[in-house]
């Protein structure tokens, strides 16, 4: 695909010259950017485990065709509405939707890299040549996700709408395209003009990870939506409040060019969607881009070598402990349990990798709960009653937390300063099993708790008082689990491994154990509550005390039990 | 006097290929080792050995008597390491770091506390104890380390490239804590490529080449026999010469200029 695209330049090359750009400048850098792009790790392939070190053969075509299967589901907005205007409306929110997502998410580490200016600003290479190669590198980028999205609409259009609809529907996509640009590009401005660099790619995290939700959550809801919807011939641009969406103003202009309707809401929104992109323009150019090369420029040292963005962390109250601090002191046995449990802390607060790869397990959680709420039909009552009707379903959403437990305590062992795991061999640790249950009480405490109270409140509210033997028992029998499959698999020292290592499958063994654990100890608790209520009850006791006996075990390996990089 | 450090026929593999070639080394307390070789002659091998991050070797190596690797642990509480490349978790304040050091040689966090704001004052870097190390400088970092490995008072102090980034105030200052440290009956063994500082504060000069020592002295026991510099004698012991050869035929390479453009 990159040597297609590459091949378009050196074709243009008598337009390069006539414009002053160099085309073999040009095209040395754009190659350069294109195989960078190759080589990292694009959101739609955050499942696999795949190293993002190497550059993988057919990468470009892989990625394709995931966003081939999107633009597969959202064309299939438009078999399923039969009114046209609202299935364009429902493609076009998707694509734009997605296509901002991408474009903040995977493109944003492209844009904020200022890193080549070191490579090319020393060399003989024109400001035009410079800014041509990031014209056409955006350009490329955008192709590689458009052509995929677009295709399969495209070939139902022009199988049932014909010719002319095809042309409209192409022009309406580049315009989607373009605006989506805009608003990403005003987002962009926006939060690069009124927060700290630091703060900046914060926000980029959140948005990645919120991307991934919206993935997982569209590639689980869209095919429901579809069943739901098929056949349907409702006119969802009735709805003036769609008004909002840009993708309404592009079904507006669909309904007045290929259907001749002329209602005032029409006419409003299709002359929105035809003006707006100048007017982005305008307020980019007027307001916001000012000082935007010199905020680009910190952002990139931001995360580098620039002592003026860093941030101080408070020094605190020596009256009053941090959360952090207080919670340490109740759950550590001794300093070096200690002293890890506010290591594995404070890295997995600040490590950006440990989040992006952490937190789509979150939300994976949270979608998961609501996919079950909203897998029946009817009012809000009517799924509410459903569910009564599965006494049971609190069960699998409550030991589906011990998977989350598990992936957090996996990924402790990796960090991108892996390196610096040699202070764990130069300081005369002599159990290094407290290293491990620091970390592991950390990962309890930080993060288990909190999601498993929020379940425990959300099911509380849905099955009543009478689960609370179930939560109690599954709570005891989690920490059961998840220190018993630790002690067996997971003798690797926190953050000592570099993440390149996770697609070696080092906790394989792990996950496996953990998913057959949990659903054992799961069907052993169904089993109890289904037959035997009070024996659940009993559950809790004697998983508790076997926890404390592991964690014993656990606490004591020696230094030839612990596995080293 | 009874040696601090004995090493006995080191020998040490990466695969098939031998970098250390039964070393033998015998270190008296108190003295100040320069420790000097090429790129991957070995020096940071050694240490690395002795500080107790590789356990993967033959032959014998006894710190005040007790094997590096069956009283691995009593040793870790006499040694301090300071490693040469700038490994360190960045993503933590520098009192974040130096608190989970300590408590691992069991200090109490109020001594921690109070040793590593006092060093670091003394390195210039006291506004910089609550901030982020990952918007460091090399030699910012490299303060933190050199704290790190001095902060629970270790009898014998590893040194691999200490000065590595500091500026020229920091140089003297650590040259000088190296020195009072000796003279305080620590001993300090010191890797370097820095000919210059070796020769100024070094009791003793070890020089090792392709995993061998093929000189061992005090500066002036080897100049008399070899030469008139360190530098000079390092060239000469490592079989390097005619550098002004090797930079003639370096700058000839631009004699045929080619253009791709053309």
């Amino acid at each position: 695909m990159n040597k297609l695209l590459l091949s378009t330049i050196s074709l243009l090359n008598p337009f390069w010259r006539s414009l002053g750009v160099d085309p073999h400048h040009l095209y040395t850098i754009v190659e350069v950017k294109l195989i960078m792009d190759g080589r990292r790790k694009s959101s739609v392939s955050y499942l696999s485990n795949r190293s993002n070190q190497k550059e993988v053969k057919g990468q470009d075509v892989l990625t394709m065709l995931a966003f081939g299967l999107l633009g597969f589901l959202f064309m299939f907005f438009m078999v399923a509405l039969r009114y046209r205007p609202s299935g364009v409306f429902v493609f076009f929110s998707g694509f734009m939707a997605f296509l901002a997502m991408t474009l903040i998410s995977d493109f944003t580490d492209v844009l904020i890299d200022v890193r080549d200016n070191a490579v090319l600003l020393p060399r003989p290479v024109s400001g035009r040549t410079l800014g041509v190669s990031r014209i056409l590198h955006i350009f490329f980028y955008l192709i590689k996700l458009i052509v995929p999205l677009t295709l399969p609409a495209l070939v139902f259009i022009v199988a049932y709408d014909g010719v002319l609809a095809l042309l409209l529907f192409s022009v309406l996509a580049l315009m989607a395209t373009i605006l989506t640009l805009l608003l990403v590009n005003l987002v962009y401005l926006a939060l690069m003009r009124w927060t700290s660099p630091r703060r900046f790619k914060e926000i980029i995290n959140i948005i990645q990870v919120v991307f991934f939700g919206f993935t997982f959550a569209g590639y689980q809801l869209i095919p429901r939506l579809i069943g739901a919807s098929f056949g349907a011939d409702v006119n969802l641009l009735n709805n003036h409040w769609f008004g909002w969406a840009p993708s309404s103003w592009l079904a507006a202009i669909w309904s007045w060019w290929m259907m001749g309707i002329t209602t005032p809401y029409i006419y409003g929104w299709a002359i929105l969607g035809l003006a707006m992109p100048f007017v982005a323009i305008y307020l980019i150019a007027q307001f916001l881009s000012k000082g935007f090369a010199a905020k680009l420029l910190s952002l990139g040292e931001g995360g580098n070598n620039s002592q003026s963005q860093a941030p101080p962390i408070p020094a605190g109250n020596p009256s009053r402990q941090s959360w952090m601090a207080m919670t340490s002191n109740w759950m550590c046995r001794n300093r070096t349990e200690k002293a890890s449990y506010e290591l594995g802390w404070r890295m997995t607060q600040r490590s950006r990798d440990f989040k992006l790869k952490f937190y789509p397990s979150m939300v994976m959680l949270v979608v998961y709960f609501f996919g079950i709420f909203l897998s029946g039909s009817g009012g809000f009552k009517e799924r509410l009653e459903m569910l009564h009707e599965f006494p049971f379903m609190h069960l699998m959403v409550l030991y589906f937390a011990a998977l989350i437990a598990m992936s957090g305590i996996s990924l402790t062992m990796y960090s991108d300063q892996y390196k610096g795991m040699w202070i764990y061999l130069v300081n005369p640790v002599a159990q290094p099993g407290y290293l491990l249950s620091g970390v592991f009480k950390m990962i309890l405490v930080r993060f288990f708790l909190p999601i498993y109270f929020c379940i425990s409140v959300m099911c509380l509210a849905i099955w009543g008082v009478a689960i609370i033997g179930d939560l109690v028992a599954a709570f005891a029998n989690i920490l059961f689990l998840s220190i018993s499959t630790s002690s067996v698999t997971n003798t690797y020292l926190p953050f000592s491994y570099p993440w390149e290592e996770v697609s070696k499958g080092r906790n394989v063994g792990l996950s496996i154990l953990t998913m057959f654990f949990s659903g054992f100890i799961g069907v052993c608790h169904f089993g109890l509550a289904y037959y035997f209520p009070i024996g659940v009850w009993l559950m809790a006791p004697i998983s508790g005390f076997l926890f404390f006996r592991v964690m014993g075990y656990y606490q004591q390996l020696k230094w030839r039990n612990i596995s080293l990089n | 006097m009874e040696p601090i450090i004995e090493i006995h026929n080191l020998q040490k593999f990466y695969g098939k290929k031998e970098v250390l070639h039964g070393l033998n080394l015998s270190i008296l307390p108190g003295q100040i080792i320069g420790y000097i070789g090429a790129n991957g002659a070995g020096k940071s091998t050694t240490v690395r050995i002795l500080a107790g991050l590789d356990g993967q070797f033959s032959g014998e190596v006894k710190i005040k008597g007790m094997d590096v690797r069956k009283d691995a642990i009593a040793i870790k509480r006499i040694i301090g390491y300071i490693p040469e490349l700038n490994e360190i978790y960045e993503v933590l304040t520098p009192k974040e770091f130096l608190l989970t050091v300590g408590r691992l040689h069991d200090l109490s966090d109020e001594t921690i506390l109070q040793r590593s704001t006092d060093m670091l004052t003394y390195f210039g870097l006291s506004d910089q104890f609550n901030n982020r190390m990952d918007t460091f400088s090399k030699g910012m970092r490299q303060k933190v380390l050199l704290v790190s490995g001095l902060l629970h008072n270790p009898e014998i102090i590893f040194m691999d490239e200490p000065l590595s980034g500091l500026d020229a105030n920091a140089v003297i200052l650590v040259k000088e804590i190296i020195v009072q440290l000796s003279e305080q009956g620590k001993t300090v063994i010191y890797c370097s490529h820095n000919m210059d500082t070796v020769e100024k504060i070094s009791d003793r000069i070890i020089l090792i080449d392709q995993g061998k020592i093929i000189a061992d002295g005090t500066f002036e026991a080897l100049r008399r026999n070899e030469g008139d510099s360190l530098e000079k004698l390092f060239s000469q012991l490592t079989g390097q010469s005619g550098f002004g050869q090797i930079a003639n035929a370096f700058t000839q390479s631009f004699s045929k200029p080619e253009d791709p453009h053309e």
